[in-house]
């Protein structure tokens, strides 16, 4: 697989080491270069990474098309991974979302409007970045703390039930493709 | 088109739908670029290709039910109201409970269950020859408490305070930390109202609990003598410690550490001893907590050395006993 690149290479990090770098191709089109602790973030791209197998000498040339994620997406998704590469192991982790408290480096980074947010939970999901995912779902669910139904309707963007109704009768009214 | 005018077009156009209530979604979007004459062709197509539809109902199931495992059960409830697909939501995956009280009398225990959109249910388990009403009780508290991903916003255990009862109580209590602790998962519980008669039935209790969520902890006790302390030592440096907000002991002194409860913002005891060294780090806290806590603490000892160390703060008349 060679994808010459149509924009330049975003250098997310300086790399101070000398790892394996691997090049993700945005679905529009951006190239990124991530580290190989990094990319272990990702369980989706180290899957693909290794049943491609690639390897130190190869990685480079070899970029990883993602279709179903944007470039600005993936540069926070790659900025984040950068990040926590080195981050230790959380056995309970998973078991106990709430007992982190979100770092302030991370609410920066994930202080975006909520559509942007709502983008990047479903690339986060497409991917498998477990840590990434559990700050998001956080920052989504600080959103409704102390919040009443209505105001949680503005917040996340939910329609009422009359208003969903409407919208479900208007796409059966409206002709198929055939009619 | 550029990213402010973008989002102003965006609230002008939610502000109109809210204004127009029930009507049509998109005849109200096609209406409103018909009455609003400065809008371009451009923008139209520029809404309709980037359409920000991504809500909190149409992201994959999966991803909304994380979302919903990280709030509180306040929050939950709230949830739960604002639409039919996310009220199905909820309630398939998680059992919400406002109130889960067990109450033992003589001879007979009680379990009332107040489950968020159902009736209030009370289950008596009485005492009679050859049944443990207790085991029975708390078979019973098991098997609430197993439910799928079971949520409880207040766990109260208490008793009818006798000398009669006292083993009995100490028995319920033991065991009920036990079948806390059996569980894989532990217990989402955000509110703990305790009779406890010893502080090690407390601990046990509090480290079956699923850490981070506990807010509140009520803890009320036998009748204070000289010689009753509850020494919190090994309490206060639990997990399930780290995110409570509210603490009051209604029963007897307690030996504890005072700076891990400068992070508590509702606080209500009585300390029975604590080293200078503590005090000036309670109060180094303080000073960081830029006042926005609500602590009334008294102590028995040292009092004007005390107050001392924790100047510059002078309104200390809880100190005094």
């Amino acid at each position: 697989m060679s994808v010459e690149p149509e924009v330049p290479i975003v250098q997310v990090e300086e790399v101070r080491e000398n790892p394996v770098l691997y090049k993700i191709i945005s679905s529009d089109n951006h190239v990124f270069t991530i580290s190989e602790h990094a990319v272990k973030l990702s369980k989706t791209l180290w899957d693909l990474i290794t049943n491609l197998g690639l390897t130190a000498e190869n990685a480079l040339d070899n970029p990883i098309p993602v279709e179903n994620v944007n470039g600005k997406n993936m540069e926070t998704i790659v900025q984040f991974c950068e990040r926590h590469k080195y981050d230790e192991e959380e056995p309970e982790y998973t078991n106990y979302i709430r007992e982190f408290v979100l770092p302030e480096w991370d609410r920066q980074l994930l202080s975006i409007d909520n559509e942007e947010l709502f983008q990047l939970i479903l690339a986060t999901n497409y991917l498998d970045i477990q840590k990434l995912m559990d700050y998001c779902c956080r920052v989504i669910g600080d959103m409704a703390k102390d919040k009443t139904p209505e105001e949680l309707r503005i917040i996340y963007g939910i329609p009422t039930d009359a208003e969903d109704d409407a919208l479900e009768r208007s796409a059966s009214d409206s002709p198929g493709p055939s009619g | 088109m550029s990213r402010q005018e973008k989002d102003q077009l965006h609230l002008a156009r939610i502000n109109f739908l809210n204004l127009i209530g029930q009507s049509n979604p998109s005849d109200a979007w096609k209406l409103f670029c018909l009455v609003t004459p400065n809008i371009t062709v451009e923008q139209v197509d520029d809404q309709e290709a980037t359409p920000s539809d991504l809500t909190l109902t149409n992201i994959p199931l999966d991803v909304v039910e994380k979302i919903v495992s990280s709030i509180d059960i306040e929050s939950e409830k709230n949830v739960r109201l604002t639409c039919k697909h996310l009220s199905q939501i909820v309630d398939t995956r998680d059992t919400l409970f406002n109130l889960l009280h067990i109450h033992l009398c003589s001879q007979r225990v009680g379990i009332e269950v107040h489950q968020v959109s159902k009736k209030k249910k009370t289950y008596p388990f009485n005492a009679s020859p050859g049944v443990s009403h207790i085991e029975n009780a708390v078979k019973k508290f098991e098997e609430v408490i197993s439910m799928p991903n079971t949520k409880i916003k207040q766990l109260k255990i208490d008793w009818d305070s006798s000398e009669e009862n006292r083993a009995s109580y100490d028995e319920l209590l033991k065991l009920l930390a036990v079948s806390l602790a059996e569980f894989a998962e532990k217990v989402h519980v955000e509110e703990l109202a305790i009779h406890a008669n010893a502080v090690d039935h407390l601990e046990n209790v509090i480290c079956s609990l699923k850490p981070g969520i506990l807010k509140r902890l009520n803890l009320t006790g036998p009748p204070t003598y000289d010689d009753d302390k509850f020494d919190f030592s090994n309490v206060v440096i639990l997990p399930q410690w780290k995110h409570l907000f509210s603490f009051i002991c209604a029963c007897c002194d307690l030996i504890c550490p005072i700076q891990h409860l400068y992070h508590i913002l509702h606080l209500d005891i009585d300390i029975a001893s604590t080293s200078p060294i503590d005090i000036s780090a309670y109060r180094d806290a303080l000073i960081v907590s830029q006042g926005r806590i609500d602590h009334k603490i008294t102590m028995s000892y040292n009092v004007d050395r005390a107050k001392q160390r924790l100047q510059p703060y002078t309104d200390c008349s809880g100190l005094t006993k």
